[in-house]
């Protein structure tokens, strides 16, 4: 379990850059504008990570073999990947509606 | 038990150019088969099929009597070396080696790439120490079934010959599936040794066979 979660952040890594700058944009933008901007904010966060994980899915494409021999498949790294940085984004922006 | 992967009716086409037209094999542990074939013959794509990372008009696989779609889900199974560098470049040999679960004091001992360079990253590696590095922690690795697609590429002749002898110390506990262009290093390994050509395999026992296929002169 551990391995692998080692194995998804060595995989995720270059994406939770790209995606981490994002879920900060989205941050300060909901500071910003407050609650009325949520709907906006979900999209931008969900075509981003689609575009995100599209390119990074095709970057990494000589690597899953890598992965593979370890035990890991490309639908579980990129689950990894997606749901880790959704959960961050979803608990940064639940605080910040109970804090605005 | 000697175990046994058998392969048939892969049939692979791009478009309306046929590459694959019914190809069958079957693999063995403690035993080497041998892949040769024309550049785009379609001996890598075949591989892919057999890995799962290409997904073919139709292929049958059989593992224990059961039809499997994908050998990778089964743990322990199979590794696969592709043509192209795979690992990640920011990753240590030693961290490697961990992830391959690969004795490392073995890999010490054994291979001088790994005694100089365990704290190295992959990427300050030459070409030709990176592919060393490749093919044996996928050979070390403890699968019943590996498969390598031009292990010997950009490696020295010393080097091919330690990793030919480890090839045959190994055949004892897996079975090994190898294709490369240095038909001479295939035909001495091999057990079992196919031509594809037509898209599909044909059975070759020597150097004969390859002259009567086009292979070589």
């Amino acid at each position: 379990m551990v391995q692998s979660l080692k194995l998804g952040l060595i995989y995720s890594k270059d994406f939770f850059v790209f995606s981490g700058i994002i879920t900060l944009l989205s941050f300060i933008l909901f500071i910003q504008l407050g609650t009325s901007s949520l709907t906006v904010l979900i999209w931008f966060k969900v075509v981003t990570n689609a575009v995100g994980i599209f390119v990074h899915h095709n970057r990494k494409q000589k690597e899953y073999f890598f992965y593979m021999n370890i035990g890991l498949g490309k639908r579980e790294l990129i689950s990894y990947a997606i749901i880790s940085d959704l959960a961050i984004w979803i608990i940064g922006i639940t605080i910040l509606i109970k804090l605005f | 038990m000697r175990e046994s992967i058998d392969i048939d009716s892969v049939f692979l086409a791009f478009g309306t150019v046929k590459i694959l037209r019914g190809v069958n094999i079957h693999l063995a542990q403690n035993s080497i088969t041998g892949l040769l074939g024309r550049n785009g013959s379609g001996k890598s794509c075949f591989l892919k099929i057999i890995t799962g990372s290409l997904i073919p008009q139709s292929k049958h696989i059989k593992y224990k009597g059961k039809k499997i779609d994908n050998l990778y889900t089964i743990k322990g199974l199979i590794n696969y070396l592709p043509q192209h560098e795979c690992h990640p470049k920011s990753l240590t040999l030693g961290k490697l080696v961990h992830f391959y679960d690969v004795e490392a004091n073995f890999l010490i001992q054994s291979y001088p790439v790994f005694s100089k360079n365990m704290d190295r990253k992959f990427s300050d590696l030459s070409g030709g120490e990176r592919r060393i590095v490749e093919v044996l922690l996928v050979l070390e690795s403890k699968t019943k079934f590996t498969i390598l697609d031009e292990p010997f590429s950009h490696i020295m002749p010393k080097d091919i010959g330690m990793i030919k002898k480890r090839i045959m110390e190994l055949k004892s506990k897996k079975g090994i599936v190898l294709t490369d262009h240095q038909y001479r290093n295939i035909l001495e390994l091999s057990d079992d040794l196919y031509f594809m050509k037509d898209g599909s395999l044909k059975s070759i026992a020597s150097e004969q066979d390859l002259k009567k296929h086009g292979y070589i002169r």
